[in-house]
């Protein structure tokens, strides 16, 4: 499994989870704090913070090529 | 606390994004709740992954360029409002390029390639189509009738820089009846002409380096069928007001190796 591949698909294939996006791209990759993040999307600290646990949960059951997690 | 909790901390716990006392608090549950563990395990397995350099490159400053150069007004906008008493935050750099990296990790992973294809090939089959109605339309649809392909080919040398193959299905019911220059998508192309009982065929080659190339198919559109296909290095395009099974027999004989 190509890893960056995966990623990458999953940056795009989530056109309706834009905000999950947003708020990976900003964190990940771009190392924004969630002040920051909550600033530039416009969305409170705490959307910000539930919105990457999804994004990240998701990210986790791709990566892992999981159907189903039983993490939680 | 408990899960639950922990859940909603976990990930401002990994980003430091925790006071002090939150901190220890999620600290201490991990401890005690192997469950949580693992959610902290997996969470920085994704973290590991997103710090891999293959997930990240530099975007070309040629690229810089052109979204700059497209973007005359935001760009002055930026500066302009950067001499202001307005306030820039710095990030506002990171979150263009960031909006460039998804973009680029789109384009280049996502199965754009095919979609850009099919637009390549609709632009062309309209072309197609276009050439094919003109030659009937513009008493234009043979430069050199004849219906041997001896004397079809040779009249392609000099007038074109490749030399298309010519061949008469006549036996098979496709007569040649001659062929002529036309222009493709921007480039000269060898057209040749076949007639199937009252209909004309028009069949247009050209070299497959062009870049015009697309995958084979069959369709009908504005009500003509279409053919294209690929052989021994030439781009073939069928266009005829022929039934469409009658146009997938002669396709299948032009792709028949000679």
């Amino acid at each position: 499994m190509n890893d960056a591949y995966n990623l990458a698909r999953w940056l795009m294939k989530t056109k309706k989870m834009v905000d999950f996006r947003e708020v990976v791209v900003l964190r990940e990759l771009e190392g924004l704090s969630y002040k920051e993040i909550s600033e530039v999307s416009g969305v409170p600290l705490g959307t910000v913070m539930s919105r990457l646990a999804r994004a990240r949960h998701q990210l986790y059951l791709l990566l892992s090529d999981r159907k189903q997690h039983d993490l939680l | 606390m408990n899960c639950h909790e922990c859940y909603d901390y976990i990930d401002a716990y990994i980003d430091n994004e925790l006071d002090a006392a939150a901190t220890i608090v999620v600290k201490q549950h991990l401890r005690d709740c192997s469950r949580c563990q693992q959610l902290f395990e997996a969470r920085k397995a994704v973290g590991a992954l997103l710090d891999n350099p293959q997930v990240r490159f530099e975007v070309p400053d040629s690229l810089l360029g052109k979204i700059q150069s497209v973007l005359p007004v935001a760009r002055s906008d930026v500066k302009q409002r950067s001499g202001s008493r307005f306030f820039i935050p710095w990030f506002t750099v990171p979150l263009a390029l960031a909006a460039t990296i998804a973009v680029m990790l789109g384009l280049l992973f996502l199965n754009q390639g095919g979609m850009s294809d099919r637009s390549r090939g609709n632009a062309l089959a309209q072309d197609v189509i276009s050439s094919h109605v003109r030659s009937l339309l513009a008493t234009h649809l043979l430069d050199v009738p004849s219906t041997d392909q001896h004397t079809v080919k040779p009249w392609f040398d000099g007038k074109l820089k490749f030399s298309p193959p010519v061949r008469d299905f006549a036996d098979q019911g496709f007569r040649l009846i001659g062929g002529r220059l036309d222009y493709i998508n921007g480039r000269e192309v060898a057209a040749l002409v076949y007639q199937r009982r009252l209909h004309i065929i028009n069949l247009f080659i050209w070299p497959l380096e062009s870049g015009l190339n697309t995958a084979s198919e069959s369709f009908t559109k504005d009500g003509y069928n279409v053919s294209h296909w690929e052989r021994d290095g030439f781009v073939f395009w069928a266009v005829s007001d022929v039934n469409a099974e009658d146009l997938r027999v002669f396709a299948g004989l032009e792709m028949q190796q000679s």
